[in-house]
């Protein structure tokens, strides 16, 4: 893949074919923080303490990521919510409620949430755009969605040719790409081109070659007539009144091809292209915005072996020593999904409804929201790099996006703008740090919050000593140079030996006002760091 | 980003469903508001969040905008840890001063001084000078009720304007700024209110977030003019992770909306005197930059640490002279350098420390945190000494001076007579009314943003008729030829009308603005030219 870069200087760009990382092979190495918080960052929605213990104390790469994805595989569904139980809805609240429910999926669960997150990329279906569900089912269309949310839950950790199928057949999906209303002698070609264009096997193989002709969309979208959806019991059904049942020619093989039939030929006839397509958007999505093609072959080959389970290449790719290589960590630009549940999960605020509506509304003014992709490529920012070769995570970030993530953050830390309350950090650093050292205070809660090892932070260099008595000045010999001015940072005009905790007569650490502000403040200057933009 | 071959099959993203739009519309907010305008966020940089916009400080852009800008600056210098006001400006001819302190105290002979009964610590000579020629004032005892002796809460306290028993979040700083700009979240400006190097950050905080730009010292402002912004982008690793890095940067440095004023500024200006190798002076050489850069910072805290001398501190030599040293050489090449272009006029300086000391020496030839202290103001100002120095025999219940002036006083004086800000607007930033001490020189540079403002080179006239429904006639007179702008505003500072926006030549012109459009209201309407600009109101009845 030629890669062209831009906001990259040149000797970056010649520089980095000469590198080579290592490959699927399980990690071996030492099971350390840096290891484990990496992994916890990339298959949950940033790091939280407790899930970086649970996976620390696994002991090794392998066990860890079993455990994820059989967790992740054995996660019950939640109960339906009661305005799904109680009839179809057209609700656009209903329609945050699922958002809602997936917050706090994002907020509490593991892998399964971000699964869900790729595969509403993959999958994309948008509940409200033009040519968008409610036109189409005014009733009933946050019923849909919610089915094709929970369809994801069910089916996105397992068999992929299952869920392409099932996916098909979703009556949101139907909706969306309008094979709902395809019918013989006029076939629409919407679903079928998506379904291999975006779905299976995009519009080139690796090499650059053509996966498909114009001649075998218009076959497809015959073989994918018929369908319809009924919106009182909110499921597609075949109507073979509406079904071209003349022969048709797909890959140059001519049949009466149905649509689970169309489904088997893509299997059958292109797997390895449709196998190294999804390997290359996980990789993407889990590694790096700069696919390393001879890792993505290597586990599309995997990806044919075990059946297009899904779990598999997952355990495979996130145990691999190539996941843990040391350029993959803190890679990726953090989406906004990520950026908000992150900051949440990092600081243990657990999201009430103010708060969920608070994002849901930022998200949407930025044209971010979940279950809404611009287009039904989904957003750039998830997918592969674009033609010219600019990484796609790229347009996460702008000069307008990335100071709303300050305001965003900042919002949430102080409770402004009806974005919960004032945050209390002493439970945090109880937790993580000494509360009453403000050199590990600082430290550790920036070791907490970025994903880059710390001397990479470009941390900002305090001139100025250490306030208070230069008497008692703080030996800081043997620090390193970031710790030194991080701690200068969370002290400002604070001597560092007056910053502590105290404790209530029930023996509840708490901080005085001062010494909590110090630390959101601290923080504050933290999410504002270019590195915190990465995960 | 190149997505040509996406554009096939865009659903397309701007039809809003009715209903969502619908509730969404109820929960309207600030940010919603910005995005409407295209602003979006801030992008100050350094902003933290905000609240609502605060609808009684916007109503007051009418008045702030006919008022006329304002080019004065005002420099803060934090001594922190707790200034030994005592051994700064000495009572020296105070028996007690000299029975409570038996090794570290400054004599009579020893001290600069400044009147018989006063005199100032040795170590300051650099700014001895100042005193003859008029460019030092003292404010004896200042302090408060109460005192707080914990540096982090009485440093609060002082940089909040706030009671020895309220809490507040905001800098009183910070709150003069928003006064000063009460349409800045509409209208923000293309440069920093307040620039702080080093200090504490809550002197700039507001409802509106933090105002201050941060600069950890000369050192990060050296780095941020060579890297052209606060990040580094081309030192970074060769791969994946330094790739994202270094655009992640490059995007922060350009989100910086100030970036360009600062570095126009530092450009466009040199030091012209000679500084101290020390850390607080390069500070100040960074301010006086700024300023002669033309940056238009209203506000800038610079800081130096160390004055915690519980353990010998010493008298005429030791650490607190040499903490003292330090400061009157900074100042003296920080006003010698704005003197060499009248700067000077427009720089009023002023020292402030969390606490004074004790009365008392420890054992240890120290002093521990105390009480009220002396402020020193520097630059424009009415030279002389303002209050009487602590009254040594009436002492707090610890055993240390009780003040006479409240620090709030010293800012009220700041605010009124240096910013120009009304007696209620005063009020509002201080929350409570604080006496004035005339130690500020309110006329020392003219109020106007340009010298050539006068009203000979250019002249607006009151619109007729006035009130009006629904046109009404502007007037004004040009003395030359030159490019015009009349632009009308409505009372939230937005741009309703842009009358004229070119080249004129000299002479009376009148301008026909016909509001058949508008609602009722105030408007206002604003000249500006080459030579300064004038606004005035007008008032639509329908």
């Amino acid at each position: 893949m030629s890669q062209e870069f831009t906001g990259t200087n040149a000797a970056v760009r010649q520089e980095k074919k000469s590198s080579t990382a290592p490959g699927l092979e399980p990690y071996t190495g030492t099971w350390d923080k840096l290891k484990a918080a990496h992994l916890v960052r990339r298959t949950h929605f940033g790091n939280r303490v407790k899930d970086l213990n649970r996976l620390r104390s696994a002991g090794d790469a392998t066990t860890a990521v079993n455990a994820l994805v059989d967790d992740a595989l054995l996660t019950p569904l939640t109960d339906d919510p009661a305005w799904y139980e109680n009839g179809t809805s057209g609700d656009i609240l209903d329609m945050y409620n699922i958002q809602f429910q997936w917050m706090d999926s994002m907020y509490e669960g593991g892998l399964l949430s971000r699964m869900i997150l790729f595969w509403s990329n993959h999958f994309a279906v948008s509940y409200n755009n033009m040519n968008a569900l409610p036109d189409k089912a005014p009733a009933s269309y946050s019923s849909h969605m919610y089915k094709y949310f929970k369809l994801m839950h069910q089916k996105g950790m397992g068999d992929f040719k299952q869920l392409v199928t099932d996916m098909s057949k979703n009556s949101a999906m139907m909706y969306y790409l309008n094979n709902y209303n395809n019918v013989a002698g006029n076939a629409n070609e919407d679903f079928a081109r998506e379904l291999k264009e975006l779905f299976t096997l995009g519009t080139e193989d690796k090499n650059g070659n053509p996966n498909y002709t114009e001649s075998d969309v218009a076959a497809v979208a015959r073989a994918v007539t018929g369908w319809r959806v009924n919106d009182s019991n909110l499921s597609s059904f075949f109507d073979e009144s509406r079904y071209d049942s003349t022969s048709k020619t797909i890959f140059g093989v001519s049949e009466n091809f149905d649509l689970d039939g169309v489904v088997d030929l893509i299997f059958s006839e292109k797997e390895n292209e449709v196998a190294w397509f999804i390997c290359n958007k996980i990789y993407v999505f889990f590694v790096s915005a700069e696919p390393d093609s001879t890792i993505v072959n290597e586990l599309a080959d995997y990806c044919v072996q075990q059946n297009f389970d899904i779990g598999a290449v997952l355990k495979k790719l996130l145990s691999s020593a190539h996941f843990y290589n040391e350029r993959f960590i803190g890679c990726r630009i953090k989406s906004p999904i990520e950026v908000f549940m992150g900051f949440l999960r990092q600081l243990e605020i657990t999201p009430n409804n103010e708060i969920k509506e608070f994002i849901r509304q930022r998200m949407q003014e930025l044209n971010e929201e979940l279950l809404r992709p611009d287009t039904v490529f989904g957003w750039s920012g998830y997918n592969p790099p674009d033609s010219d070769g600019t990484p796609g995570h790229y347009t996460w970030l702008n000069t307008n996006l990335l100071p709303s993530r300050w305001d965003n953050l900042s919002d949430l830390l102080y409770g402004f703008d009806n974005a919960g309350s004032l945050y209390e950090p002493i439970r945090l650093t109880e937790k993580i740090s000494d509360p009453s050292n403000p050199f590990s205070v600082a430290e550790d809660i920036a070791e907490h919050l970025l994903s880059v090892p710390l001397d990479r932070v470009g941390v900002r260099i305090v001139d100025e000593d250490f306030a208070g008595d230069p008497a008692l000045a703080p030996d800081t010999s043997g620090m390193p140079t970031y710790k030194i001015h991080l701690t200068k940072i969370l002290l400002g005009s604070t001597p560092w030996y007056e910053f502590t905790a105290n404790s209530d007569n029930q023996g509840n650490l708490f901080y005085q006002d001062t010494f909590a502000e110090n630390v959101r403040q601290y923080i504050s200057y933290l999410q504002q760091l270019p590195a915190y933009q990465l995960i | 980003m190149c997505d040509n071959h996406h554009q096939k099959k865009r659903h397309g993203s701007k039809l809003e469903h009715g209903e969502a739009h619908e509730h969404d519309h109820h929960n309207w907010t600030r940010k919603s508001f910005l995005a409407s305008l295209g602003i979006g966020a801030l992008g100050s940089g350094m902003m933290l969040g905000g609240m609502p916009v605060n609808a009684m400080a916007r109503s007051k852009f009418l008045n702030r905008l006919v008022a006329a800008n304002n080019n004065r600056a005002l420099i803060l210098i934090q001594l922190g840890g707790g200034n030994d006001g005592l051994n700064t400006v000495i009572p020296v001819t105070n028996d007690i001063y000299y029975q409570k302190r038996p090794t570290i105290a400054i004599t009579k002979q020893q001290s600069i001084q400044l009147n018989n009964d006063i005199g100032i610590h040795p170590a300051m000579s650099a700014i001895e000078s100042f005193w003859g020629d008029g460019k030092l004032a003292v404010i004896n005892n200042v302090g408060y009720d109460d005192t707080n002796r914990s540096h982090a809460r009485a440093t609060d306290i002082w940089t909040t304007g706030s009671g020895s028993s309220q809490n507040s979040t905001s800098g009183w700083a910070g709150r003069y700024l928003v006064e000063d700009n009460p349409d800045f979240i509409v209208n923000p400006p293309e440069f920093p209110l307040g620039v702080r190097i080093g200090g504490s950050s809550t002197l700039f905080q507001s409802e509106f977030g933090n105002l201050g730009v941060t600069f950890g010292g000369a050192t990060q402002f050296q780095q941020f003019l060579e890297q052209g912004g606060f990040y580094d982008d081309e030192n970074v690793p060769v791969n994946e992770f330094g790739r994202s890095l270094s655009f992640a940067r490059k995007i922060a440095n350009s989100s910086f909306r100030y970036l360009e004023s600062i570095q126009n500024a530092a450009d466009s200006a040199k030091n012209f005197a000679e500084y101290p190798n020390s850390g607080f002076a390069r500070s100040l050489s960074v301010v006086a930059r700024l300023i002669r850069g033309g940056l238009q910072t209203k506000v800038f805290l610079v800081s130096k640490g160390g004055f915690d001398t519980h353990n010998n501190q010493g008298g005429t030599q030791g650490g607190h002279a040499n903490l003292l040293e330090d400061i009157a050489e900074s100042v003296n090449a920080f006003y010698a350098d704005l003197e060499t272009d009248n700067l000077d006029q427009r720089a009023l300086t002023m020292t402030f420390s969390e606490f004074g000391r004790t009365l008392d020496e420890n054992s240890s030839n120290g002093t521990d945190h105390g009480s009220s202290a002396p402020v020193m103001a520097f630059g424009p100002i009415n030279p002389g000494i303002y209050g009487d120095h602590a009254n040594l025999t009436d002492l707090d219940n610890q055993g240390d001076p009780v003040y006479s002036t409240d620090y709030r006083s010293i800012y009220s004086s700041i605010l009124k007579d240096w910013f120009q800000l009304e007696d209620l607007e005063t009020e509002t930033v201080l929350s409570g009314n604080f006496d004035k001490i005339d130690f500020v020189d309110s006329l020392a540079v003219s109020n106007e943003n340009t010298p050539d403002s006068t009203p000979d080179s250019f002249r607006l006239e009151q619109n007729y008729p006035n009130p009006f429904n629904p046109a009404t006639t502007i007037g004004f007179k040009l003395a030359k030829s030159g490019d015009v702008r009349l632009q009308v505003f409505d009372i939230r500072g937005q741009l309703v009308s842009t009358l004229v926006n070119k080249r004129l030549s000299s002479g009376q012109h009148k301008i026909v603005f016909d509001a058949t459009a508008l609602a009722s209201g105030v408007y206002l309407y604003r000249l500006q030219t080459r030579d300064g600009m004038l606004s005035k109101k007008m008032t639509l009845i329908k």
